[in-house]
């Protein structure tokens, strides 16, 4: 009462101070902040709230504006602005008028932070957080601008209106800055505009009369948190199933991160937090908006797309098209937008994690493989960087996961160790066509929006269809159920033994009591095995895929037996699945992890789960290899071929091998397939590099 | 004169002989006494072994104890530490217990805690065992005579139940070694051991050579080193 009394008082105070904006629909519980101060808009609705030339904090705390007319709320002259989130504050600006939901304009600052919940609407044109929309029709002087955005920490759902990212730009307005350092933020573009970046920019002519690429989605920087963004038209969107699409419309032309429909994104930079980020339509995940055809909608100068991922970023970025007849046609998860002559530079390095995922038949990081505007050709990166320390897994429905045509190309090799998680080269193509694509009904609500009708969701989870049953299906969600199936997804040639003694390999299907605890230990196979035909294979990185594929069974995945095949390791792991957990959680020191019945998939690919050993020779001869007693061939000539098939017949210069924590290895090495040397290697975890999951070893040879 | 000749030949032929049988070769000079005291010196070993059901340590050479200060050193029970450092652990080298790698002491010392020898696990005991800090702090004494380690860092310590947990390795296999040399000197014993493939000890796995030290009235492995 007393916070409600004294703002009341300030609100009588300042108002008598501050002129009318010409625009504005001033309601009886409109604000106007023009001194500098700490404030609080508290449990009361409020019609708007104008905030001019001020440095504060302004705490909202179980607040509710809601527009008519105008910005919901606007920070202007010169603003430097802490929104200080507490309890749940509903902010809406108007649908039918050029509006934000929180309007920055340029020269304005805001920073939020607190423990709170924000939920903020943009109106016409308009972001959630940002500016509103503008046009090059507009002398440049007074075109909308948008000033620069801070998130420290809360949670925020920024639900942007039409041609309006979420959090960034409206309608043909470029981005400035925003920067992501902490809290839970959920970012949703609407009709072409990005989930964070910049709104709709121009489908080359038909609406506005700027060429593609010739607004760009700002500099955006995410130092860290959890961030959901995505594009989406009437979007909602749950967190577990990654993405929603609506059915029944036309999708959203832009990135998840980046630019909106025909935008560029010049300079994305992605040091840490989790990152989960959905372009549709033609939209990258993460990068350019969708472009064009016409060369002469096509501005090839302006065009850009400056993508670093680096840290200890964990990164999803998926882009898809719910629209079956666009499936060859995408942009690329990681990359530039359909209709484009570049894929930009995409540098990832550090200890990154990332997931790309296209769901069309763009490259997963690349350019988009439609023909350019420019000349016709097929688009490549002009550089492609992807570090040592980095953990990739890249899927295409119908390309090369990473576009190798790159001009610039170099990628690590910790496919084959570090993650079971990667597809490249041709094998890659592999999914084709939307049947492959898992999708259902999203059941879930969040924080009261409800989801529209007909939505459905996306799952990241590409897989070949019918791998479940529809027993199966139902068995793991709701509550009297006591039992499920759990999903097994291992790494590369390991596989995971219960406490009974089962061995259950990727894609493996067990039985288990719901909210009980289990415990198991990772294997290492022997990847010298025979299938059904009495044919001696190794499988392929991609195998872990097709666990049901009738022509890679289970003992193409390679087999672990007590005391003959494979090894295993000593350190004890744990899982439950849980009816009330939301998510999926891995505890660190308990070394457990917790998995939604609703969504039963253990996934043990997390770093400390196993090393990656990777066996190199300091002498740098390309002509020796290593071998591993009851893991890896190590008996001569005749198993030579059987490796070349797994490398694609390069040479090897070194071996590196998933192997759990706690064995002992007795590898050998080889010069010109004749064993030079042996050694005992004890496997742990790399004490300079605990947060890695691969050690380099070296031969002195 | 010829008898006296015919006799000396006779000898000759004989010693060779005898030192045929014996497997020494009379080109090469022995040891002599005064170093044999102090560096015992292995006569060949006997092969007449058979091998038995399950996982033994199959021996030979210089196993007897030795006397270091009034304190017996069971010579043939710190070859086999010495095995299950170098070859299950592949800690080759290490000139105190601080030059082994954490992970790998915690899970020595908490096989030991169980297990006499590791070689003698079979796949029937690889079942989960917890085992408390002052479990492993014993076995770490009963060794090394050391207590100074964090074992809380290790990869088999869970912080949440606050206990070491563990898979028991499959670490079960034959040992077949043959012990070379023990050197007394001081407080100290270098124990040298050559490790084999098989029963009949001609295909060498490795040579260790592990020091025990006397040390407040009780052995302790002071270092280990892998030729």
């Amino acid at each position: 009462m007393k916070k409600v009394l004294s703002f009341f008082l300030v609100l009588l105070m300042l108002t008598s101070v501050v002129s009318v904006q010409f625009y504005a629909a001033e309601g009886e519980n409109t604000v106007n902040i023009t001194e500098d101060g700490n404030y609080t808009l508290d449990e009361n609705d409020y019609d708007a709230v104008t905030i001019d030339g001020v440095s504060g904090k302004i705490t909202l705390e179980d607040a509710g504006v809601f527009s008519v007319g105008r910005s919901a709320i606007l920070v202007k002259g010169g603003s430097n602005v802490t929104f200080v989130l507490k309890g749940h504050t509903t902010i809406e600006a108007d649908a039918n008028a050029y509006s934000c939901g929180i309007e920055v304009e340029y020269g304005s600052s805001v920073t939020f932070e607190g423990e709170g919940t924000l939920n903020v609407t943009g109106g016409k044109w308009g972001a959630a957080i940002g500016s509103y929309g503008t046009d090059t029709n507009i002398p440049e002087n007074e075109r909308v601008k948008v000033g620069e955005i801070t998130i420290n920490s809360g949670n925020i759902n920024a639900f942007a209106g039409r041609r309006g990212a979420g959090i960034g730009a409206g309608y043909h307005v470029n981005g400035n800055i925003v920067t992501i350092n902490g809290g839970v933020i959920h970012a949703y573009g609407n009709e072409c505009g990005a989930g964070i970046g910049c709104g709709y920019g121009t489908s080359g002519g038909a609406i506005g009369t700027a060429a593609v690429g010739e607004y760009d989605s700002g500099k955006i920087v995410i130092n860290g948190g959890e961030v959901y963004a995505a594009t989406a038209w009437n979007q909602s969107f749950d967190i577990s199933d990654l993405a929603a699409l609506n059915a029944s419309d036309p999708g959203s032309f832009a990135a998840g991160i980046g630019g909106g429909y025909g935008a560029s994104a010049s300079d994305i930079e992605i040091n840490g937090g989790t990152i989960i980020a959905i372009g549709s339509c033609g939209g990258a995940g993460i990068g350019g908006g969708r472009g064009t055809s016409k060369t002469a909608q096509y501005n090839k100068d302006a065009y850009k797309v400056n993508i670093k991922i680096t840290g200890n970023s964990n990164v999803t970025a998926i882009t898809a098209d719910n629209r079956a007849k666009e499936i060859n046609s995408g942009g690329a998860a990681i990359g530039s937008g359909r209709g484009t002559h570049t894929g930009g530079t995409i540098k990832i390095t550090g200890n990154a994690k990332v997931t790309a995922i296209s769901a069309t038949q763009a490259p997963a990081i690349g350019a988009s493989k439609q023909k350019s505007p420019v000349d016709g050709a097929i688009p490549v990166a002009e550089l492609i960087e992807i570090g040592d320390g980095v953990e990739l897994f890249a899927v295409s429905a119908g390309a090369y996961a990473v576009d190798k045509d790159a001009a610039s190309f170099s990628i690590n090799d910790n496919y084959f160790g570090s993650s079971d998680r990667y597809f490249f080269g041709e094998d890659a193509v592999a999914i084709t066509g939307t049947e492959n694509i898992k999708a259902e009904s999203t059941k879930s609500e969040k924080d009261g929006y409800t989801v529209p009708a007909g939505t459905v969701s996306l799952w990241a989870n590409i897989k070949k269809a019918e791998i479940k049953d529809d027993e199966n299906e139902g068995g793991s969600q709701g509550a009297g159920i006591n039992k499920g199936n759990l999903k097994i997804i291992a790494p590369l040639a390991m596989a995971l033994r219960f406490e009974n003694g089962g061995v259950f390999y990727s894609g493996d299907e067990a039985e288990v009591d719901y909210d009980k605890e289990y415990c198991f230990q990772m294997c290492s196979v022997d990847w010298s095995t025979r299938d059904t035909n009495g044919e001696k294979k190794i499988h392929k990185p991609y195998e872990t895929f097709y666990p049901n594929d009738t022509a890679w069974n289970h003992s193409s995945h390679g087999v672990y037996e007590d005391e003959t095949k494979g090894l295993r390791g000593t350190v004890v792991y744990r899982f439950e699945v849980s009816t009330t957990a939301k998510r999926p959680s891995f505890d660190e020191a308990e070394r457990k992890f917790i998995v939604p019945a609703r969504n039963a998939v253990l996934r043990t690919d997390v770093n400390k789960c196993f090393m990656a050993y990777r066996f190199k020779f300091s002498k740098g001869d390309y002509n020796k290899q290593t071998g591993i007693d009851k893991v890896v061939y190590d008996t001569g000539k005749e198993h030579v071929n059987t490796l070349e098939d797994f490398r694609y017949n390069k040479p090897l210069e070194s071996l590196s091998v998933n192997l759990p924590l706690g064995s002992t290895v007795s590898a050998n090495a080889y010069k010109n397939y004749e064993k030079i040397g042996d050694a005992d290697v004890f496997i742990e975890i790399d004490s300079e590099h605990t947060d890695r999951c691969y050690t380099d070893w070296f031969w002195p040879y | 004169m010829k008898l006296k000749i015919c006799s000396l030949f006779l000898a000759v032929v004989f010693i060779f002989s005898l030192c045929s049988c014996m497997g020494v070769d009379p080109n090469v000079k022995q040891k002599e006494t005064k170093s044999a005291e102090k560096y015992q010196v292995e006569t060949e070993g006997d092969n007449s072994q058979t091998e038995l059901e399950g996982f033994h340590a199959y021996g030979d050479g210089f196993t007897s104890p030795l006397s270091v200060k009034g304190v017996k050193v069971d010579v043939e029970y710190y070859a086999l530490r010495g095995y299950e450092l170098s070859f299950m652990m592949a800690q080759t080298d290490f000139k105190s217990v601080k030059g082994i790698s954490l992970d790998a002491l915690t899970q020595y010392v908490f096989c030991h805690v169980y297990f006499e020898n590791l070689f003698e696990i079979t796949n029937k005991m690889t079942d989960y065992r917890q085992a408390t800090l002052k479990q492993l702090n014993s076995v770490l004494k009963k060794h090394f005579g050391e207590t100074k380690v964090d074992f809380k860092k290790s990869q088999l310590y869970n912080k949440a139940k606050k206990k070491f947990e563990m898979w028991v390795p499959e670490y079960g296999t034959n040992v077949y070694y043959r012990i070379d040399a023990a050197d007394a000197n001081g407080s100290k014993v270098k124990i040298i051991t050559t490790f084999f493939k098989e029963l009949k000890k001609t295909t060498k796995l490795g040579r260790t050579t592990i020091t025990v030290e006397v040390k407040k009235g009780k052995p302790i492995i002071s270092s280990l080193a892998t030729g």
